[in-house]
């Protein structure tokens, strides 16, 4: 698979990418900044395509994918990132709610699922707290919850500890395992070297789009 | 049931950013309130001056004076050939009694008794015509007609004795057609330069909050379910505008109308009967058309795959 942008068509964000993630697997996907691993988050996400190659997500070839599909297959894919995306004027429940909201769950679900989501990060006594009043790390638990409350079978998170100091990452690296454990497939692309190393896990290292290794109960490694 | 529960999370959504984001909505408001009375007034306006142009064209009609000494029977034949020219719509006969009567109503009592019991006004004949804009074609063929010597007041020149106003028509009609034009394209330039502020309007309260449109799209709501609450609150705040351009259009003709009436009373405008409601009806269709259409619009680029 290669996806190479229009404004730099010769130098492909990722060069020919062939991996395979299996269900219920923890990966870390590590390299510098501009090796490609945002890319390679976006094209799972379908924020674009493919140049070239195909690309499965649980069977569905995505640079075929139909644009009003596109929504379905979100749904089915957490999303975590650096930033958090939380709305400013919306407490860590109303945060959470609005991601069952707007694909059109009924109030019943909601007033269930975000409560126990909520507990289940370790913010329970934070429910009506809006984002200006969390810490970064409980912020990033409240975007961690909307990303799972909805059960997807795949968590992806870009850079999730990028802005948190490294007490409080293993925190949120431990919640991911955690999530993990109950089956959830989830890809956690990095340049957090201390955590890559703690956690063992397969790690697929990417420099200047190419994929130069892949390791299972990996470290961070010199190379990259 | 599911549509019935997006259509009140919409209703829901969008009355609780229009309180949030209350600025922006007055904002939108106000802009749609003036475009609308804007566009409203001119419409009034026009019906307006439509009325007083068929009020006048109601009165131009060609009257033929009677000389005192003309037959009966001759006058009832005149009238009968003139009915019979199809662009005639009616005919009547003004006796002299009834000529007098109408002329003493409209003159001061001083007059009346310079009169001195007389009657120097001649009978008519009093010619409504269906298309007032044919009136030189009738006069033509009431002149060609054999009888109506013996009967008018003038045999020797018989064009002095009809009265019609030709010109004064030709000139009404001209101007009446242009300012109908310069209404007409008044309005729809109106209504364009109000399609065009209310998207920018839009645009920038879509645009301020990219960021939850932005997060919608992440976390798989679909695109109609994010244009829902957007084009719901375009269409409430476009009603709500309309609603006050079509309030202050009402009290505006209730109160300006019989005043004008007052200062020109010639002009006989009947505004108890203008059927001002099409003219709300344009304002609220126009203000949902641009409000849902101008939402979506604004939305479209922030909604590309």
């Amino acid at each position: 698979m290669t996806k190479a942008y229009q404004a730099a068509q010769r130098h492909p964000a990722l060069n020919n990418i062939s991996l395979e993630i299996f269900p219920g697997e923890f990966v870390f996907l590590v390299g510098h900044s501009g090796s490609g691993k945002s890319t390679f988050i976006r094209l799972i996400n379908r924020e674009f395509t493919a140049s070239s190659g195909k690309l499965y997500v649980a069977g569905e070839e995505l640079t075929k994918m139909r644009s009003w599909r596109v929504p379905f297959l979100r749904r089915n894919i957490g999303c975590v990132f650096q930033d958090f995306k939380l709305l400013p004027n919306k407490t860590s429940f109303q945060n959470v709610a609005f991601a069952l909201e707007v694909i059109g769950k009924s109030r019943h679900i909601i007033r269930t699922q975000v409560p126990e989501v909520l507990r289940l990060v370790g913010l329970e006594d934070k429910i009506d707290k809006y984002p200006d009043q969390l810490s970064g790390g409980e912020q990033q638990r409240v975007s961690i919850a909307r990303a799972i409350v909805n059960r997807p079978p795949l968590l992806i998170c870009d850079e999730p500890t990028g802005n948190l100091d490294p007490q409080t990452s293993l925190g949120i690296m431990r919640l991911l395992d955690r999530i993990n454990r109950t089956g959830t497939t989830i890809l956690v692309a990095t340049h957090d070297r201390e955590m890559v190393d703690s956690m063992r896990k397969r790690v697929v290292a990417l420099e200047n789009g190419y994929l130069v290794r892949d390791q299972h109960k990996g470290v961070y490694g010199d190379d990259a | 049931m599911a549509t019935m529960r997006s259509f009140f999370y919409f209703l829901k959504e969008a009355l609780r950013n229009s309180r949030k984001n209350f600025g922006t909505t007055f904002g939108a408001i106000i802009t749609i309130f003036l475009s609308l009375l804007v566009i409203g007034v001119f419409m009034v306006g026009s019906i307006v001056i439509d009325r007083i142009v068929q009020g006048v064209e109601s009165e131009v009609n060609i009257q033929i004076f009677l000389h005192d000494d003309a037959a009966d029977a001759d006058v009832a034949m005149l009238k009968s050939f003139i009915e019979a020219i199809p662009d005639v719509k009616s005919v009547r006969k003004i006796t002299k009694e009834e000529a007098l009567e109408k002329f003493l109503e409209m003159s001061d009592p001083a007059m009346i008794e310079a009169l001195d019991g007389e009657n120097p006004l001649p009978a008519s004949l009093s010619i409504e015509l269906k298309n007032p804009e044919n009136v030189q074609q009738v006069v033509d063929e009431i002149l060609v007609q054999g009888i109506l010597i013996s009967v008018i007041e003038t045999p020797d020149n018989p064009a002095k004795s009809f009265r019609y106003g030709q010109q004064v028509i030709d000139q009404l009609f001209s101007i009446a057609n242009a300012i109908r034009v310069v209404c007409l394209v008044l309005v729809i330039m109106l209504i364009f330069v109000a399609l065009i502020f209310i998207n920018n309007t839009i645009r920038l309260a879509i645009m301020a909050r990219r960021k939850e449109i932005a997060i919608m799209r992440l976390v798989g709501a679909s695109n109609g379910f994010i244009r829902g609450p957007f084009a719901m609150e375009g269409v409430i705040q476009a009603i709500v505008g309309a609603g006050l351009a079509i309030l202050v259009t009402w009290k505006l003709s209730e109160q300006l109308l019989p005043q004008v009436n007052n200062l020109m009373p010639f002009l006989k405008i009947d505004y108890a009967n203008l059927n001002l409601w099409v003219v709300y009806l344009i304002l609220i269709a126009v203000g949902f058309v641009i409000g849902l259409f101008g939402s979506i619009w604004a939305m479209r680029r922030y909604l590309k795959a």
